[in-house]
């Protein structure tokens, strides 16, 4: 299997964390689930492989995504089911980037995979048609590079305070005190959140939880799921208590810690180390 | 889900569009907006308050409202996230204000509370909302209230 991130051409990394590739030309006629914790970041995926379902609710009710598609920010644990042959390439956005680019209310895209021509028009066909048409990885990227430079330059929006705090968020990892946050921006609650929730998808606090889930799920897979202590692990990621993170974890998750750490399917499990 | 040109251009609200016009009513405390996004017949289920709490979104909604806002001026909310499942929206909302006025049997001690709601708004065909049901930790609210 055949999985690459991709840092994005200059210009758009303030907007882009990365672009990936994933391959894998024959899954052995077997399928594979692969879940995934919510990251805090939005997408768009260019699939030229076979199709493949997604789920996000607890019972695994698997429905056909979209060839190609844009999604919003997840709010829980997702689930892909792979079978034939994998061959996507898809943009991680940061928090606020469709809006920026795109004008989209984010609130709509909550939990969605929406297909792109339906949600971007016409002008996202021949970009589709290009994909698909490019020989080499690297021509995929070029062409994903070209779009959003144009995007960027004819944006009328220019950033503010909720794509700071936003992206403040992200660095902090989401261990960060979202009220304190406001007062030391001088930014008025009600209309950050309002901003929030047009340019992110959810309030600030949500976010903030969101970020830290991805962020933990993140380090624990860097350990290979083997986390030696965990009271040391719950400090570090500023929850007040075990119970308090077993409570936020499971919410997100819809599993426990020890039950996820035993018997996730994260794509990690199919990459090397 | 509308394309970018058709947000420009038309002025009607989505489902969620309704459900924030809802709680940015609600933030503004006016029960006539509020109640406006629903049908005449709109039904209300405020959960932890068992049968009573049943009833029609003009009559008992605009009721308890009322004496929420009169209870608690500074009434305010935070939207975390929705949820759509089906013709259902499910609104995560955080409810918060202090009290300066007696509520259902509560003496006012002039304390705050702050309340993760769960809110689910119904919709019809024609996208009005026709029901709403309201949760939350009401041992809490109370707890915080001063309600030993």
């Amino acid at each position: 299997m055949f999985y690459r991130k991709i840092i994005p051409a200059t210009p758009l990394q303030t907007l882009v964390e990365c672009y990936y590739i994933w391959e894998c030309n024959e899954l052995m006629g077997e399928s594979i689930t692969i879940e995934s914790p919510p990251s805090g970041f939005t997408s768009m995926v260019f699939n030229y492989g076979d199709c493949y379902k997604t789920s996000s609710t607890d019972n695994s009710d698997f429905k056909s995504a979209p060839r190609n598609f844009i999604a919003g920010q997840a709010t829980k644990t997702y689930k892909l089911l792979l079978e034939g042959k994998i061959g996507m390439i898809g943009i991680v956005f940061r928090p606020t980037a469709i809006n920026t680019l795109f004008g989209i209310q984010m609130y709509e895209l909550n939990d969605e995979r929406l297909d792109l021509s339906s949600v971007l028009g016409k002008e996202i066909e021949p970009i589709q048609e290009r994909i698909i048409e490019a020989r080499t990885n690297q021509e995929k990227i070029d062409i994903i590079d070209q779009f959003l430079l144009f995007k960027l330059l004819n944006c009328k929006g220019q950033p503010n305070h909720t794509d700071f705090a936003a992206n403040l968020i992200v660095s902090q990892n989401g261990i960060i005190n979202v009220s304190k946050m406001m007062e030391e921006l001088c930014v008025c609650r009600r209309q950050l959140e309002r901003q929030f929730l047009q340019k992110v998808g959810v309030s600030p606090k949500y976010y903030a939880r969101i970020r830290r889930i991805s962020y933990l799920c993140s380090i624990m897979a860097n350990k290979r799921w083997q986390v030696a202590d965990w009271h040391d692990l719950i400090f570090q990621m500023g929850y007040y208590d075990q119970s308090h993170f077993i409570k936020e974890f499971t919410a997100f998750t819809s599993k426990s810690p020890s039950f996820y750490l035993k018997n996730n399917v994260e794509l990690s499990n199919y990459l090397q180390s | 889900m509308k394309t970018i040109e058709q947000l420009e251009t038309t002025t009607d609200l989505t489902r969620k569009g309704t459900c924030i016009e809802f709680f940015s009513a609600y933030q503004d405390l006016d029960i006539d907006r509020m109640v406006g996004l629903f049908t005449p017949d709109a039904t209300i289920d405020f959960k932890p308050l068992g049968e009573s709490g049943k009833g029609k979104v003009n009559e008992l909604g605009r009721g308890l409202w009322s004496a929420l806002i009169d209870a608690f001026p500074d009434l305010d909310n935070t939207i975390d996230t929705f949820d759509v499942n089906g013709d259902a929206i499910t609104c995560q909302v955080v409810i918060f204000g202090t009290q300066v006025k007696e509520f259902a049997g509560i003496p006012s001690k002039g304390l705050k509370f702050e309340s993760d709601h769960v809110f689910v708004f119904e919709f019809n065909e024609d996208d009005k909302a026709t029901s709403l049901s309201v949760d939350w930790n009401h041992e809490s609210f109370t707890r915080q209230l001063g309600v030993v």
